[in-house]
């Protein structure tokens, strides 16, 4: 389920527009078809029954179609009719309708409304939020407590159709053939076909409705696989939602509620349809996906009195594809599917666009400027060739196909096509990315804020010291380092093993056969856990222990008593205390102290070290509890003061392994890397210094509980400053985005909670943990690690710039090289006679060295050091001046390698032998050219070797035998219009491209060396 | 300068924003200090609206929950609802650790004169020291009687003498001299902030006025100079500050240097004393500066003394120490100089060794540095300072 932006509010605005007559003329241009709009027509699946019913008996009509969801109406009609005798049949039909005596209720929706200030209901025919809830239970047939049985719910499901919303219709496989035939480029090779034909060149027609259906071919074949892979992204969840069926609350996929159903609605769970709220205790509702508000609604069962038209004062109903943010509440099914509010609107938003990635338009734009640049070109070399005595049609001819073979078509299709197997290559690195905006966007990221607990930690605990009556016991991984011992003596009396004792006595940790051989199973809280594992690791017998004290009373913590006691008896008779809690409220029950195996007074000075050791190991970051006991001769409670003190067990929630490293990928690419906790500041600063947030600099904590209370521009300014923010709180981390991007960043924001979902939404990259998260989290965003892991993060960001960069280079090739056969043009037009290309040689270079190289460039492997580059910048061009200038210079090389050879061969041979010379060396120096296009950076003379990009070397390869094939068999060769070849000729032609390849590389080493 | 003149002095309670800054600052050094008597700590602090800027640069094996502890300090200031209140204000730390070098782990108790000798000053600076015997703790008499207000003034809200008072105030003494020495007070002003009930009752403003003029007899009941028929009292002259502190004005550390030192009645370096550990002879050489001003005064060898100490980087020794007694030395200038160089070692270890300066913040569990910084470093009779002893007077008698 994808929510439909906001932009909703607008066309619904529009449509809420009732026009003055029942039936207005939507569309009537197109003679035989016309669209109206119908008055009252909205809404009512019983008018739309009517019109199509009545209308399709009548004889002028040939097909008709309504939509009650639109309130239009389709009418194709015979000829002898027109527009407007259309209508008033329509107008007749609808009369026949108002006069029918069965004629529902849901016609009636009050027509000319005020017009709505804020997103307005499309009027359900039943005003629910008007009824009271036990009105609503029972016009819908159900009961609030039993719900429907399953049968009913059947029996409605097959009645009212399931709970989806109205899918995009994939397009057709014809509509993407026929998309692919309807461009300037082909327009312009129909245009020389036809040309070819009144000229006589019947053969050279046929050859150029080859080369367009072998284009169209190729486009069809890459752009129908990145449709099917776009249209999978949308499948990624599948909800359930809680309902009540038959008195029992069940489990059932959103798809399958229907009206009547009783949801349970529950914190982080999506209104799975529109329903009215029937019990509600504090529910609080985030409506942004319909309302555009940010702040959760509160809502309540109770009847509202008065006509509500904005959905966000229904303040008893619940919508699909709201969120539920706390309390709970109850609700009963009003309508689902395409019926919801959220299918209206998703319905009026319909478009048959296919996806598109947002670097389609750039392209477009760059495209369109291209066309003009390359139509006043090839208009100068028509106009040359006229001056030169070429006969008109003929130079024609020749300029229309100059132009065909420029124009830098497919472009962006290339770039979808390319998106789109970049997603999938993610998808293989288990990282699942929803949208090909995502892919874009994570190729320019600038800040990417992590949650601290689950994705930088493991969101577990594990002891990290000890510190006993004899000093302090260094802790990792459950073994002590530094010298202390592997084992313990658990026998002795002494402070040590008795704490760990203490630490296994207090708590509610159980103990779980594991595997044989493995260590124990052990549940309870992570604290507890983490101290049972200690012991046990250290060689205590946990069971053993357990059994020979046997629990007599357990108090638990509570909020004025931050610490936990519970009671035992000793295998050796009486009864032992062990309490365990907040340092310092354990040490005020304390009055003497265990010292190896000695009892100690505790006087002033030995509390003031206690405390300050307790200072010590918080400062350090560590979560401390203090333990302490005691023991009485008799079962009778020990008071719970006079304790013995134990020591102190500090504790943390250990650092991903990696996740330094990780850190450190981002920051050398360019990437900032901000934590955001709930956790206290020196936690947050410890943790933060291990992986290494700001390895340069002063590392910047920002504390603040109450960011609301910060002025936005102030957190603007503040927000790039800050490494880590602490004692946030989840719902915070909105205003940590809106802060970063203000400050004009592009943002990811990791997260797994309900509470996250609002962050991950406004985030430009959510990121939600695939294994960990809820569903809300993953539902909203952008991308999902499946595996929970911030590597593949990394792997993301760089497919995300890789792509970037190969359409980069894929247009860029496309430029260079369509550009170099204008110059060629031209330049032989304006010095020598004829054209040295013939329409069949444009088309020959066309179809051979522009299409398979140039997709294939889109392939590339990563550039080995993409990662070591800092993010481009958003808002830049696709190419900057300096790229045109540059792939200008790069055909400019080739084209006067060619050149060069054709002067040659106009000196030696005549005009023929130069436009053979000068189209073999063309072709091959725009099929090397695709090498040099690997890599702005890398040339074949730089160190660094680029991985293998086997695609373009088989295509380059395959292409370049095709084009020796020219040289040697005869029927080719007269085909293209080319003359015999001989082996010096074929040298020139090699060294001249070769000569074109070297000189474009070397150059781009040294503009690489010149920043 | 005329021998007779009126001397105005102003102090501020603990809550104003400048104050507030020196006071976490200080409890920063005091907490690294406190467990890491090697530690090397400078702590900066800026609070404007509901944020607070800290900048720490340390080298030290102790960690430190910076915007904890300055919540803590805001709490204990008496910012705990209003729109600055320690719960919701905003912390941004700057936490920079420096090579751990700059860590000085020497027990200055236990170095040989040579030693001491070797560790020569870090700072370029001239501090000054002076002692003067217009008050009991030989302090100007005008900031004296300023902070003695402004400590009755915080007693008020502590006590909740007065309602709706808030934690920024300012008292200013102005105290009329006749041939340089004390003779009446001239005026007294005195300035409190409240919440914003107080501006809806319109008895509080009254019950303000009264008990203010109250607090004031109060605080001059021990004095041997009171307010006279012809004072001046002036309470909230521009009318109470609405809640004051930083959502009214922005606070900065060491930027109330007069407040520290003497009023602007002496000389002072100009650097801030808070913030600093006491490996700064800037903070620590005014301490010393002041311990030898008041033991001139204290034995009698002059009734006003200042002492300046010139520190040249490289150098333990002051470069220079010289005094100057505006009039009243009772033996040769010179002799006094003599005297003092005589009985004070003023090199950096020194003084840290004296003053036990590095443990200080562990024996005082309440603070030490951060109850230096407000009501004065100097002339504090609270706090049993080792530079406030006049243990050396007999010596040099």
């Amino acid at each position: 389920m994808s929510l439909p932006s906001l932009e909703g509010g607008r066309a619904r605005r529009e449509a809420g527009n009732l026009p003055a007559s029942p039936v207005t003329p939507v569309h009537i241009l197109v003679y035989g078809r016309a669209r109206f709009k119908v008055e009252g027509l909205r809404d009512s699946q019983a008018l739309k029954a009517h019109l199509e019913r009545e209308l399709a008996r009548n004889p002028a009509i040939k097909q008709v179609s309504a939509s009650a969801t639109t309130g239009t109406i389709l009418v194709q009609y015979n000829s002898g009719n027109d527009a407007a005798s259309i209508a008033g049949l329509v107008l007749d039909v609808m009369s026949g309708f108002g006069l029918r005596a069965d004629g529902p209720a849901g016609a009636a929706a009050p027509a000319g409304a005020p017009p709505p200030p804020a997103l307005v209901a499309d009027d359900e025919s039943v005003a629910w939020y008007r009824l009271t809830a036990a009105q609503a239970l029972k016009k819908l047939c159900t009961r609030a407590g039993q719900g429907l049985t399953t049968e009913e719910a059947a029996r409605r499901l097959a009645e009212e159709g399931g709970n989806l919303l109205p899918e995009e219709e994939p397009r057709s496989a014809w509509s993407i053939f026929a998309g692919q035939l309807t461009s300037l480029p082909v327009a312009l090779l129909a245009g020389a076909a036809g040309l070819s034909v009144v000229t006589g060149g019947l053969l050279d027609a046929a050859v150029i409705l080859g080369v367009v259906l072998a284009n169209a071919g190729i486009g069809f074949v890459t752009e129908r696989a990145s449709e099917r892979t776009i249209t999978g992204l949308k499948r990624l969840v599948h909800p359930t939602v809680r309902v009540v069926r038959g008195g029992q609350a069940v489990s059932v996929a959103a798809g399958e509620v229907v009206s009547g159903d009783i949801l349970d609605l529950t914190p982080g769970s999506y209104v799975a349809a529109d329903c009215r709220i029937i019990e509600a205790l504090n529910l609080s509702l985030d409506e942004s996906a319909l309302t555009g508000e940010s702040l959760p609604a509160i809502k309540t069962a109770k009847r509202l009195g008065r006509n509500v038209p904005a959905i966000a004062d229904r303040i008893n109903m619940a919508y699909m594809g709201t969120l539920v943010t706390g309390g709970r509440g109850r609700a009963v099914v009003t309508a689902t599917g395409p019926a919801t509010q959220l299918g209206r609107l998703k319905a009026m938003l319909k478009e048959a666009e296919p996806p598109e990635a947002p670097i389609k338009r750039q392209l477009d734009r760059t495209g369109n400027q291209l066309v003009k640049l390359c139509g006043l070109l090839c208009s100068g070399a028509f106009g040359l060739g006229l001056l030169r005595g070429i006969p008109f049609l003929e130079m024609l001819r020749q300029g229309v196909s100059l132009a065909a073979a420029a124009v830098p078509e497919g472009l962006p299709a290339a770039a979808t096509t390319t998106f789109s197997l970049g997603v999938r290559n993610m998808r293989a690195h288990h990282v699942l990315v929803r949208g090909l905006s995502a892919v874009e966007t994570l190729g320019a990221l600038q800040v990417v804020c992590f949650d601290k607990t689950g994705t930088i930690t493991e969101n577990r605990m594990a002891v990290r010291a000890v510190v006993a009556g004899n000093g302090r016991l260094e802790v990792e991984d459950g073994r002590t380092l530094a010298g202390g011992p592997a084992r313990l003596a658990f026998a002795e009396e002494a402070d040590l093993p008795l704490l760990l004792k203490v630490c296994v006595l207090c708590s509610e940790v159980e103990v779980g056969p594991g595997e044989p051989e493995g260590p124990p199973v052990l549940t309870g809280t992570p604290t507890e856990v983490a101290l049972v594992r200690l012991a046990a690791g250290l060689g205590l017998d946990v069971p053993a222990l357990r059994a020979g004290h046997p629990l007599l009373a357990v108090r638990q913590r509570s909020e004025n008593r931050l610490f936990m006691s519970t009671r035992h008896r000793c295998p050796e008779g009486g009864g032992l205390l062990a309490v365990k809690g907040n340092p310092a409220e354990v040490l005020a029950l304390c009055d003497r102290a265990l010292r190896g195996a000695t009892v100690l007074p505790l006087d002033e000075e030995r509390r003031a070290a206690i405390q300050l050791e307790n200072e010590r190991l918080a400062g350090e970051a560590l979560r401390v509890l203090g333990l302490a006991y005691a023991r009485n001769g008799d079962d009778k409670p020990c008071a719970e003061n006079g304790l013995t003190w134990l020591g102190l067990v500090g504790m943390a929630d250990p650092v991903r392994s990696g996740v330094g490293e990780l850190v450190d990928v981002f920051h050398r690419a360019g990437i900032e890397t901000v934590m955001i906790t709930g956790d206290q500041s020196p936690t947050a600063y410890a943790v933060a210094r291990e992986v290494g947030l700001n390895p340069r600099g002063p590392l910047k904590v920002l504390d603040a509980s109450d960011i609301a209370d910060i002025e936005p521009e102030v957190l603007t300014a503040l927000a790039p400053q800050a490494h880590v923010w602490s004692r946030v709180s989840p719902a915070h981390k909105l205003k940590i985005v809106k802060a970063l991007q203000a400050a004009g960043k592009v943002v990811a924001m990791t997260g797994d909670g309900i509470n996250d979902a609002p962050a991950l939404k406004a985030a430009d990259i959510g990121v939600a943990m695939g294994g960990s998260g809820t569903d809300v989290a993953r539902e909203v965003a952008d991308v999902i690690l499946e595996r929970d892991n911030l590597e593949t993060m990394v792997m993301a960001v760089r497919d995300g710039r890789t792509i970037h960069e190969n359409i980069k280079k894929s247009v860029h090739f496309f430029l260079a090289t369509n550009f170099s056969e204008i110059m060629v043009s031209l330049a032989a037009l304006m010095t020598g006679g004829a054209a040295p290309l013939s329409t069949m040689q444009l088309l020959w270079i066309n179809l051979i060295s522009d299409i398979f190289p140039g997709l294939t460039l889109s392939l590339e492997a990563a550039e080995p050091d993409v990662m070591d580059r800092p993010p481009r910048d958003p808002a830049a061009p696709l190419f900057s001046g300096a790229d045109y200038k540059r792939i200008t210079l790069e055909s400019g090389v080739i084209s006067a390698g060619a050149l060069a050879l054709y002067f040659y061969g106009l000196a030696r041979g005549g005009p023929a032998k130069a436009a053979t010379l000068a189209f073999q060396s063309l072709t091959l120096s725009q099929l090397l050219h695709a090498f040099s296009c690997r890599s702005e950076r890398h040339s074949l003379f730089s160190p660094g070797r680029l991985p293998r990009n086997r695609w373009l070397d088989f295509a380059v390869g395959g292409s370049i035998a095709l084009q020796i094939l020219t040289w040697f068999v005869p029927g080719l060769r007269g085909f293209l219009g080319l003359t015999a070849f001989g082996v010096l000729d074929g040298l020139l032609v090699a060294g001249a491209s070769l000569g074109s390849l070297a000189v474009n590389e070397a150059t781009k080493t040294r503009r690489r060396e010149a920043p | 300068m005329s021998k007779d003149f009126i001397f105005v002095s102003e102090s501020v309670t603990e809550g104003h924003p400048d104050k507030l800054c020196d006071q976490i600052s200080d409890a920063i050094v005091d907490h690294y200090l406190r467990q890491d008597p090697a530690a090397y700590i400078r702590a900066e602090c800026a609070v404007s609206n509901s944020i607070l800027f800290i900048a720490a640069r340390f080298a030290s094996t102790a960690s430190v929950d910076l915007s904890h502890l300055a919540r803590q300090v805001i709490a204990g200031v008496g910012y705990t609802t209003g729109e600055f209140n320690a719960r919701s204000c905003s912390v941004l730390s700057t936490i920079q650790e420096v090579e751990s070098g700059l860590r000085q782990e020497i027990d200055e108790a236990a170095l040989s004169d040579k030693d001491i000798e070797r560790l020569t000053a870090q700072q370029q600076v001239t501090v000054f020291g002076f002692a003067c015997d217009q008050s009991p703790t030989l302090m100007p008499l005008p900031i004296h009687l300023a902070h003695k207000l402004c400590r009755h003034l915080t007693r008020l809200r502590t006590e909740h003498v007065l309602p709706c008072l808030m934690p920024e105030g300012r008292a200013q003494v102005g105290v009329e001299y006749k041939n340089r020495r004390p003779r009446r007070i001239h005026s007294v002003a005195v300035v409190t902030s409240h919440d914003d009930e107080f501006a809806v009752d319109p008895e509080a403003r009254k019950r303000c006025q009264d008990v203010s003029r109250e607090m004031i007899q109060e605080a001059f009941a021990d004095e041997e100079l009171r307010p006279d028929a012809k004072t001046e009292i002036i309470i909230n002259p521009g009318g109470p500050l609405l809640f004051g502190g930083p959502s009214v004005h922005p606070g900065l550390t060491g930027r109330k240097n007069g407040v520290d030192t003497y009023g602007g009645f002496a000389r002072h370096s100009e650097k801030a004393l808070s913030g600093k550990d006491p490996m700064r002879i800037d903070r620590t050489g005014a301490y010393a500066a002041r311990y030898a001003a008041k033991n001139v005064v204290a034995a009698g060898l002059a009734a006003e003394c200042e002492v300046q100490l010139s520190y040249s980087k490289g150098q333990a020794r002051p470069v220079s120490l010289a005094v100057e007694t505006f009039g009243t030395e009772k033996i040769a200038v010179e002799d006094i100089a003599a005297r003092v160089r005589k009985h004070f070692d003023f090199r950096p270890a020194a003084i840290l060794r004296d003053y036990d300066l590095r443990r200080q913040p562990l024996a005082h569990p309440k603070g030490f540095y951060q109850l230096l910084a407000a009501y004065g470093h100097l002339g504090r009779a609270d706090l049993g300072l080792p530079w406030e002893r006049t243990d050396k007077a007999a010596m040099l008698g």
